[in-house]
């Protein structure tokens, strides 16, 4: 049965343009700060899980290959994961499984991009399309988010204001992040207003920017754990659940997939009310009107009350349920680790570690991550109690 | 970790090299439904679906999307490793040995006919210093063969009875792609490829989809009267750049054989493995394997195929499926080395079953340019 599994390191890049260093470098950054983090070195490293998403961002096939050894995985077992914009968070979860069925002691997992290195990462994105039917008519992501938004904000009668609010808030929070990569001092909802409409009803403001960053993490087996730190992590559960794309009644307001998943982690995680005993959330707002709709998807309130938490101003640092206080996918998407740093973010939190982002008394956490065409979901729940 | 994960059905795609009549979807769709019908599952009974398959194959970015619904992947546990299928079917057991399923089942797919092996193994070279040197698989694999061949004296001769053993092998496979039978001579007047590759030394371009149904002990005992057990597992990546390892042996390969043998308790492989199924892209890379999976000893790949030791009649038959000279549908072939030796296993490879039912067989899968990657399995019943 499964071995209990705690984070004990993690490393993370600034999100910005890396032109100084090359992908290996990039990640080498990210794999270095994990393991002076838990104060170990390669050699109590016993796999490595690599995330990476779409080759036709670097243009490069099979970048495990060349980026491996750059994170330390000289000889070791090592496998990729690719689930899009979500692998951080899949590649997280391989490597909670790779410790917890007890194959290895201590597992680094690391996911990255350098989305710099595409000529656009929208055309990368719309080669996600069927070539038969579907990318005829793909435009990249936000099209189908501005689908999305519509959607939501009719279906439930909010405004787009709810999304810019939601934008404002968590670039606010993004100040009180060194790795953030939009940090933009006294930004106010005028700001926001004021950005032009690039695919409506989705303003500049609504989307998140383009960044090169990798994310590590170290998994390791209870014991090891308490040997490593003081302030391990407990992984409570994992989900990950797959959704579909092309079927006539999808509701894109309605993320059946993602309430699948959420319900799997919690009945694993022992809990019975999200809301009350969940304490900080770190979701993957790529765009700002998704973290009204993954709340409710994560049953932090009930369907179509998400503009509400919003609104009573429950989510924001000062509020009954702080979330996205690193500023989110919205401050920072290098899509390769993005859905990691959610993870990570969530750990911190239980580990006390957060910085000035640090949330007040955290003991359970969660780290959620979306990739595909929206439809591949991931969760990790973190406690600071075993 | 013995005896605690089987691997209880499989389903395999005809290999062709150009499935122009058939959509992704539909070939993932039909592969997947005949491996439930082998175990008599119904969709609703798997737990969790791992995926295998790659962009550069499939021209996709993130392949999945559109294919994890053709796998039953629905509202499942679903994750996707982007390797070979043997590689997923390593994270579907890990998944099964942690608990919280009791089946898993592991798709792999590829049609690289819409793109190019060349382009898909080019890819894989860094920006900086392979990608201006133009190699992909078939130069790299060449340069490899020459070091080996060098440093132990093998000849060409010895790597063209490689393909001439899988061909005929390949002969009573209903899923092989090539069903010709072919001479040494054959192979050595073949067009030159990359010297010393020729044309029958590589193995073809295919299309196809490989799918396995994974289970705990318990479920699969209910499954099956005849599960195969995964005994042992061992994988390792080794250093990216060619020669910067010694290119005459395959050091991950050696690497994940011991920890697959040591977690499966074998101490002596040539007396304990009954039969192998190992990816060989070019010939040569077999006599490599024999060695590196310590079938045989260092540099005697080639005194192992001259004695006929590896041929279906031999003591140590490999590749009696034909192996990825008669079929080798990219991201699939790792899974279909597993899935062949789980059907010897179990008495059920049909035209091409051994006589004498192995007990304890080999299953190995790779990944990268000149074997940088390796997976071994060992399974028995």
């Amino acid at each position: 049965m499964a071995k209990k599994v705690a984070v004990v390191g993690i490393g993370m890049t600034e999100n910005k343009s890396h032109w100084d260093c090359s992908m290996p470098a990039l990640y080498r950054l990210a794999a270095k700060r994990a393991l002076a983090d838990a104060g170990i070195t390669m050699k109590k490293v016993d796999a490595v899980v690599f995330g990476h998403s779409p080759e036709y961002f670097e243009g490069i096939n099979h970048p495990e290959k060349w980026v491996g050894e750059a994170c330390g995985a000289y000889h070791k077992p090592l496998f990729r994961i690719h689930t899009g914009g979500t692998v951080g968070g899949s590649t997280a979860i391989g490597a909670y499984y790779a410790v917890a069925s007890g194959m290895f002691k201590t597992v680094l997992a690391i996911s990255g991009n350098k989305l710099n290195e595409t000529a656009s990462a929208q055309i990368g994105l719309s080669t996600v399309y069927d070539p038969i039917m579907g990318r005829q008519f793909a435009t990249g992501a936000p099209s189908a988010v501005a689908v999305q938004a519509s959607r939501y904000y009719s279906k439930y009668g909010y405004t787009d204001e709810h999304g810019l609010k939601v934008a404002v808030k968590n670039r606010n929070n993004a100040l009180n992040n060194p790795y953030a990569q939009l940090r933009i001092p006294n930004y106010t909802l005028e700001m926001a207003k004021r950005t032009p409409v690039l695919c409506a009803p989705l303003r500049l403001a609504d989307m998140c920017p383009t960044s090169d960053a990798a994310c590590a993490m170290i998994f390791s087996e209870e014991k090891r754990a308490q040997d490593i730190t003081e302030t391990p992590a407990w992984v409570k559960s994992v989900a990950a659940v797959c959704g579909g794309v092309n079927y006539v009644d999808r509701d894109w307001a309605v993320p059946i997939d993602l309430r699948k998943a959420a319900e799997i982690a919690y009945e694993r995680a022992g809990i019975t009310n999200p809301r009350k005993e969940i304490d900080v959330v770190e979701l993957y707002d790529a765009f700002s009107v998704q973290e009204l709709i993954w709340s409710e998807g994560l049953k932090l309130c009930d369907w179509g009350e998400g503009g509400k938490l919003i609104d009573e101003g429950v989510t924001y640092m000062t509020g009954e349920l702080p979330v996205n206080p690193s500023g989110g996918v919205l401050s920072a998407n290098s899509i390769g680790a993005a859905a990691m740093f959610r993870k990570a973010e969530a750990a911190l939190q239980v580990m006390g570690k957060a910085g000035d982002r640090q949330v007040k008394d955290v003991k359970i956490s969660l780290g959620h991550g979306w990739g595909g065409a929206i439809q591949f979901h991931t969760i990790i729940i973190f406690s600071k109690e075993k | 970790m013995p005896e605690k994960v089987a691997i209880v059905g499989w389903g395999q795609s005809r290999f062709e090299g150009d499935k122009k009549d058939i959509h992704l979807g539909e070939l993932i769709y039909e592969t997947v439904r005949q491996a439930l019908a082998d175990t008599g599952l119904e969709i609703g009974d798997i737990d969790t679906v791992i995926g295998a398959s790659c962009d550069v194959v499939d021209g996709r970015s993130i392949s999945n999307v559109f294919t994890a619904e053709a796998m039953g992947a629905f509202l499942k546990e679903e994750s996707k490793v982007e390797e070979d299928g043997a590689y997923a079917a390593l994270y579907a057991y890990m998944r099964l040995l942690t608990g919280p399923f009791q089946t898993a089942m592991v798709v792999s797919h590829g049609k690289i006919s819409e793109s190019s092996p060349q382009t898909y193994s080019g890819l894989i070279c860094d920006p900086f210093l392979l990608r201006p040197l133009g190699i992909e698989a078939i130069t790299s694999s060449a340069l490899q063969a020459c070091s080996y061949m060098t440093k132990y004296g093998i000849t060409e001769e010895q790597a063209a009875k490689v393909a001439v053993k899988n061909r005929k092998n390949g002969l009573k496979n209903l899923n092989a792609q090539i069903k010709k039978e072919i001479t040494v001579a054959d192979v050595m007047s073949s067009p030159v490829l990359a010297s010393p590759i020729k044309k029958y030394d590589a193995s073809p371009i295919t299309d196809g989809c490989a799918v396995a149904i994974l289970a705990t002990k318990k479920r699969a005992k209910k499954i099956t009267d005849t599960p195969v057990w995964i005994k042992g597992v061992g994988y390792d990546q080794g250093l990216y750049y060619p020669g910067y390892s010694p290119l005459h042996k395959l050091e991950s390969c050696e690497i994940a054989a011991k920890k697959a043998y040591k977690a499966a308790k074998i101490k002596n492989p040539t007396e304990e493995i009954d039969c192998a199924e190992v990816y060989e892209p070019f010939s040569f890379y077999e006599l490599m394997l024999y060695e590196a999976l310590g079938l045989c000893g260092e540099g005697e790949g080639g005194k192992l195929i001259d004695e006929g030791t590896t041929e279906f009649g031999g003591s140590l038959p490999v590749n009696t499926s034909g192996g990825a000279m008669c079929a080798n549908p990219i991201m699939s072939t790792g899974l279909v080395r597993v899935i062949e030796t789980a059907m010897q296993l179990s008495g059920k490879a049909g035209e091409h079953q051994l006589k004498n039912k192995p007990k304890t067989a080999l299953a190995h899968s790779t990944s990268g340019l000149c074997m940088q990657s390796s997976i071994v399995y060992v399974l028995g019943v």
